[in-house]
């Protein structure tokens, strides 16, 4: 098995007027190809710094991040992004919001570029809204058409930003289905952030706690569902979920 | 004695059902009616000797004076003159404040190094600049679309430079992790996040625009309304005065329903 993201001995200190202010603090985490990775932390606990870091905008204090075994020096084309707010264009169609990351990475023409669009479109279950502006959508149907365009750059190492928060729990879950379905197709190297363990356990093969301020690495678990996973069925029905929900929340509030 | 009831019982009819919106009548029916009772209280109150019409004239007398300078044809050179200094001073002045705020607004060194000097321009009274434009430029129309250029200018450019410095930062983020080029984000990001803003200033500048060519012709004109209003204050002629200040609300007023139909196409995407 290779690995494709290796974030080694990482530390980041933001300077302020006060002396500096140390946001993560020697991190290191190997993500294997095709593996799927939580970080889950209370908030101000240096996730979205970490994922700053992998994605190239911000340059660690000390310590390294390697993809595909080169180091990261500034955005890399082959990382894909999805936000928490779906940052959708509003004065594009949701089909050009989603030919966006193509058009930016230069991939394909114009024709191609529409073409792949109308089928991720047609995949998160959004044909027909191809032509309507994201204000008429809505937020759940605009995160649908982020999960078409996160995967219309054809990414090899995902990265999430806490990415399904701004929904409503019930949206959240049919949205969270939807995009499990779609990775199951290529399923990408991901690194997700988020606060919500329910989530991490549900999507992702290992979760790793940070602990507050400055964040580092509390406790990492491997989790063995079987996949392909319905996020449903765990959440209603699965004992084990439930289990290792338990485990990681008993250790976090310890 | 007991009279018979003399209205008929109507059916009960709850206030509260809701009646379809479309049976009120529109606000364009309310506005015509609000401006047509406006003019006849001011017409009442010049019949009745309310207002002496030597100073304020009956809108009646203003349409008739309007109406003249229309079959005689005498109101065209003084309409042109004034359209031509509005629109090419305007014309001009959005293009280079667009331009420029953009420029400026997408270097924080440079938006933060103009930012006292444009202020300082901007504080400065343009009228009162007029005698100077004449120095500059000549007394003939470049004087006043110079005169228009300079107050619609520094409206669009801050405008546009506010527009510019408050491009979406989750959009540029996105954008720079998608790993778009300065040009990318140049055009496919700042430049349509700060296109309302300046189809706002230039809603907001026309009036200024317009007001600018009038002011310019009262003091160097030979031609245009402005012209017509000093001309016609000269010889007590006040319904003259009246008549070409009627022309410029005509023409701001259908300037800015253009502007209205033109933004709602361009920014079609709002909702």
């Amino acid at each position: 098995m290779t690995t494709t993201l290796e974030i080694d001995s990482v530390t980041h200190r933001f300077d302020t007027p006060s002396g500096g202010v140390e946001a993560v603090r020697d991190i290191s985490v190997e993500v294997a190809e095709h593996e799927f990775v939580a970080i889950v932390g209370p908030s101000g606990c240096g996730k979205t710094t970490v994922l700053n870091i992998v994605s190239g905008l911000l340059n660690p204090t000390s310590g390294g991040v390697r993809f595909e075994g080169r180091p990261i020096e500034g955005v890399h084309p082959e990382i894909g992004y999805m936000p928490a707010r779906d940052s959708l264009y509003p004065w594009r169609t949701c089909l050009r919001n989603v030919t966006l990351p193509m058009e930016f990475r230069g991939l394909g023409d114009n024709r191609s570029r529409k073409e792949t669009a109308r089928e991720l479109m047609a995949s998160v279950g959004l044909a027909g809204f191809e032509d309507s502006f994201p204000n008429a959508l809505s937020h759940g149907m605009r995160q649908r058409v982020a999960i078409a365009r996160t995967f219309a750059s054809r990414p090899r190492l995902l990265l999430m930003d806490e990415p399904f928060s701004a929904l409503d729990s019930q949206t959240k879950l049919v949205v969270q289905d939807l995009f499990l379905r779609i990775w199951e197709e290529h399923r990408q190297t991901v690194l997700l952030i988020t606060h919500d363990i329910m989530e991490a356990v549900a999507l992702a093969d290992r979760v790793i706690v940070f602990s507050a301020r400055p964040g580092t690495i509390k406790a990492v678990y491997d989790i063995d569902l079987p996949r392909p996973r319905s996020v449903q069925d765990l959440v209603f029905d699965s004992a084990e979920f439930q289990s290792h929900i338990r485990r990681i929340w008993r250790d976090l509030h310890d | 004695m007991t009279s018979p009831p003399e209205v008929e019982i109507q059916p009960v009819r709850s206030r509260n059902r809701s009646v379809p919106l479309r049976r009120q009548p529109p606000m364009q029916v309310w506005r015509a009616l609000g401006l047509l009772s406006f003019l006849l209280l001011w017409q009442t109150a010049v019949s009745y000797g309310w207002i002496n019409p030597t100073f304020v004239p009956s809108p009646i007398s203003v349409l008739e004076t309007l109406w003249q300078m229309v079959v005689t044809g005498s109101l065209w050179p003084h309409l042109l003159e004034t359209l031509q200094a509005t629109f090419a001073g305007f014309i001009a002045g959005v293009v280079v404040g667009a331009l420029l705020g953009f420029v400026i607004g997408l270097s924080p060194a440079l938006s933060s190094f103009t930012s006292p000097f444009i202020t300082m321009m901007n504080s400065v009274p343009r009228i009162a600049l007029a005698p100077l434009f004449v120095l500059w430029v000549g007394i003939d129309i470049r004087s006043r679309i110079l005169l228009v250029f300079s107050l619609v200018v520094f409206i669009v450019l801050t405008n546009t430079i506010a527009g510019t410095q408050n491009v979406d930062s989750d959009h540029l983020r996105l954008a720079r992790l998608f790993g778009a080029s300065r040009r990318q984000i140049v055009f496919k990001v700042a430049l349509p996040s700060v296109t309302p803003w300046i189809l706002a200033a230039m809603r907001l500048s026309f009036a200024y625009a317009l007001s600018g060519a009038i002011v310019g012709e009262m003091f160097l004109g030979q031609r245009g309304l402005g012209y017509l209003i000093v001309a016609g204050s000269g010889v007590f002629n006040i319904a003259q005065v009246f008549a070409a200040l009627t022309v410029a609300v005509v023409i701001a007023f259908f300037f800015d329903l253009l502007m209205a139909r033109g933004e709602k196409m361009v920014l079609r995407w709002r909702r």
